[in-house]
């Protein structure tokens, strides 16, 4: 069965069948990932401020697509980590060394839906934003942080600019539950491990 | 006929066995609860508490999937369930960036909008375990951390907008698309912080999300259950 299977012309036939089903195969499965994403970050390091502005918009256009218009840098200036929560920015840690962060802000008509990490219904939340400001690692090349503003109205400190509107809730939240009682902040560590180095697991604990 | 059917039958277990003919993963039967931003979505979560959650805290393991795009993660949170505001943390392969294994932490605030961070500044070991917590510090603001063998770390301070336990806490694993693989990661001593208290309190979940027809194991003694989306 095999052999007569096999003779010259039924599998010239079936090669080129099985190229169709190839393609068929490939093309279904890449309906089941995200839009490609050719982004090749690399290091910013030596960039200028107006070349991490372009990669900031070179990144936002291959991970979260515009719907309309030309993305544009608004801001593009170095900055510290410890300086972030004075411009109305979320305040964030390191476990490694700081590296050298550029905080820059692109301002468009973004679609967030493929590429964030939420565990929420879009229809409850403003996955269309015109703002998204990035902090990037420059010596990775990527945001470490990133956040997201539907008008601006998050970012009127960082960018200096107090007629940006406010963001109106999409659902307004409906819980009505106890009090979150505060618990301590964690302190900052009183040293930092290479950048870029290996965290050791931990054995599990409990709290 | 038959004699055809018979090599059609071979050429199709051929283009099967070279990856030439992929069966989209999308035809595994699901079950959704509801649609959470067309993701891989496999935890178990619990909301048996009327007075909310103020925290949550988990040991987990690292998932390693073979992906070249988007992310997987394994997020430990407490949300609304349905809508803003949310926080989470867990490990991420985040190839959204440089394809690494990192600590990440993630939220909407109560308006909505989204923020991450990924601390790139350290890598995770495939499959190695972690701590990560999340709870409310005051202020409107919620805080992301995570621990190694060397110690405790912020991830972020996010301003959530609001004091207010939410009614959800949830743990488990997550992809960037609906079909993309989350791989394979174990979770114990799940703890969360019921509102008006500063009590961590152990908890095992009492419904499970899952949009991919991934694997959940029971929750063990130790508040424990395996994940797996290969």
């Amino acid at each position: 069965m095999l052999r007569k299977c096999l003779s010259f012309k039924r599998v010239g036939l079936g090669l080129a069948l099985l190229s169709i089903a190839g393609l068929f195969g490939s093309y279904a499965h890449a309906q089941t990932v995200s839009s490609p994403n050719m982004f090749r970050p690399h290091s910013l390091l030596s960039a200028s401020p107006a070349e991490v502005g372009a990669y900031a918009v070179d990144y936002t256009s291959a991970h979260y697509p515009p719907l309309s218009g030309v993305p544009q840098p608004i801001l593009v200036r170095s900055v510290a980590a410890a300086a972030l929560p004075a411009i109305g920015l979320a305040k964030i840690g390191f476990a490694g060394e700081e590296p050298p962060l550029t905080l820059a802000i692109v301002h468009g008509d973004f679609d967030l839906r493929s590429g964030v990490r939420t565990r929420l219904d879009p229809a409850t939340w403003h996955w269309r934003v015109g703002y998204i400001a990035y902090v990037f690692d420059l010596d990775a090349g990527v945001p470490t942080l990133m956040q997201t503003s539907q008008n601006g109205g998050d970012f009127r400190q960082a960018l200096n600019d107090p007629n940006l509107p406010d963001d109106i809730p999409v659902v307004p939240p409906g819980f009505a539950h106890r009090q979150a009682v505060p618990m301590p902040a964690m302190a900052p560590p009183s040293s930092h491990d290479p950048y870029g180095s290996l965290a050791p697991p931990v054995a599990p604990r409990h709290p | 006929m038959r004699f055809i059917s018979r090599c059609w039958t071979i050429l199709f277990a051929l283009g099967l066995m070279s990856g030439a003919i992929v069966v989209p993963r999308q035809a595994v039967a699901q079950t959704r609860t509801f649609d959470q931003a067309g993701q891989s979505q496999v935890w178990g979560e619990r909301n048996a508490e009327a007075a909310g959650y103020g925290g949550s805290y988990t040991n987990m393991t690292t998932p390693d999937p073979a992906i070249t795009r988007g992310f997987s993660n394994g997020p430990t949170g407490t949300s609304a369930l349905t809508a803003p505001p949310f926080i989470e943390a867990g490990p991420t392969k985040a190839c959204d960036r440089d394809c690494g294994l990192h600590p990440y932490s993630s939220a909407e605030n109560i308006t909505g909008n989204y923020m991450e961070n990924v601390d790139t500044t350290k890598f995770l070991a495939s499959g190695g375990n972690y701590i990560y917590k999340n709870y409310f510090i005051g202020n409107n603001t919620w805080e992301g951390q995570w621990c190694d063998a060397n110690g405790c770390y912020v991830l972020a301070d996010w301003p959530l907008g609001t004091s207010t336990a939410m009614p959800d806490v949830a743990s488990g694993g997550e992809a960037s698309c609906l079909g993309c693989p989350i791989g394979s990661l174990s979770t114990i001593f799940e703890y969360m912080i019921p509102g008006g208290t500063v009590t961590w309190t152990p908890w095992c979940y009492t419904a499970v999300h899952n949009t991919v027809g991934g694997f959940i194991s029971a929750c063990g003694p130790n508040q424990n259950w395996d994940i797996s989306y290969p």
